[in-house]
């Protein structure tokens, strides 16, 4: 076998291997999301795995067999999912970020007032 | 003694049903936590006032306030949370509230009818079944609200199956 075609399938191997990783993936992000569904924005991450899973799809059945669409492929593949998957990433954390601080603001709120509300009753009596 | 107790309550009075449950329970010595989940703190206040429940007794975790746009930021006795979606949030204020206070408290949940509006089936069960086992282990005697409406429904039936009585009377 040439070493060419050898290369080629076992790229298309892994790229298939790939393709399934990433949509398990997104299956158990999924999967997180309904358990606490606290944010629609943490769909993201299931939507950026998917992203990456047609990205590889796309390279799979190779896209750029016709030659002009080879720049707007480039163009796709490096430039624009990148960025979005960069964007989804970026919002989806941040979300989580925010919702876990207000977690820690309710403790401690929930905290101190009911310390207060005690001490104050305790003064009554 | 009996320290997990569903009432389900006739939609017709509803309020009235509930400020005489929440006598039957408030007595001096005794914290209540009272989550709310259809009215908001300061509405309830009123409404307390006029019952001559001593609303200064009485820590509010409100699950609508702040959706509504009824906030009271200055409220000492509130904790107001996102909406009643946010379980996770009021599973949080419920244990810290819980095991802040020392000595006799009571969990009064009103009402998971209200929950099941904004939340599934299953997510609601799950909660029922955490917070009257984290209850149970703390002694903290918890009254838990229903609708009649709501009686046959899956979700009550199972936190029947998790109480240690079901009162289904007008109150």
């Amino acid at each position: 076998m040439h070493i060419d075609q050898f290369e080629t399938i076992i790229s298309k191997m892994l790229g298939i291997v790939e393709i399934v990783l990433l949509l398990t993936a997104t299956y158990y992000l999924y999967k997180i999301y309904t358990f606490n569904r606290l944010n629609k924005k943490w769909l993201l991450f299931p939507m950026m795995t998917l992203f990456f899973a047609f990205r590889h799809f796309l390279i799979l059945i190779k896209f750029n067999f016709i030659e002009e669409l080879i720049v707007r492929y480039i163009l796709f593949d490096q430039v624009f999912v990148p960025f979005m998957i960069s964007l989804f990433i970026l919002l989806g954390v941040y979300d989580m970020l925010k919702k876990f601080e207000s977690f820690e603001i309710i403790e401690k709120q929930t905290h101190k007032k009911t310390v207060e509300m005690y001490n104050r009753k305790k003064m009554r009596q | 003694m009996k320290e997990i107790l569903l009432y389900i309550v006739p939609s017709t009075n509803y309020f009235q049903n509930v400020c005489n449950i929440i006598k039957e329970h408030i007595c001096p010595g005794k914290f209540l936590i009272y989550v709310t989940t259809n009215k908001s703190t300061n509405h309830l206040k009123g409404i307390f006032e006029g019952m001559k429940i001593n609303a200064q007794e009485i820590f509010f975790i409100d699950c609508i306030s702040k959706s509504i746009g009824d906030l009271n930021k200055e409220d000492k006795n509130c904790i107001c949370l996102e909406g009643p979606q946010e379980i996770t949030g009021l599973s949080i204020a419920i244990n810290k509230a819980v095991q802040a206070i020392p000595g006799e408290k009571v969990l009064f949940i009103d009402s998971l009818s209200a929950l099941l509006i904004y939340n599934d089936d299953c997510t609601i069960a799950k909660f029922s079944n955490f917070i009257i086992n984290k209850m149970r282990i703390n002694n903290v005697k918890t009254v838990i609200i229903a609708l009649d409406s709501d009686a046959d429904t899956k979700t009550i039936k199972i936190v029947s199956s998790f109480a240690d009585e079901v009162k289904k009377d007008a109150y």
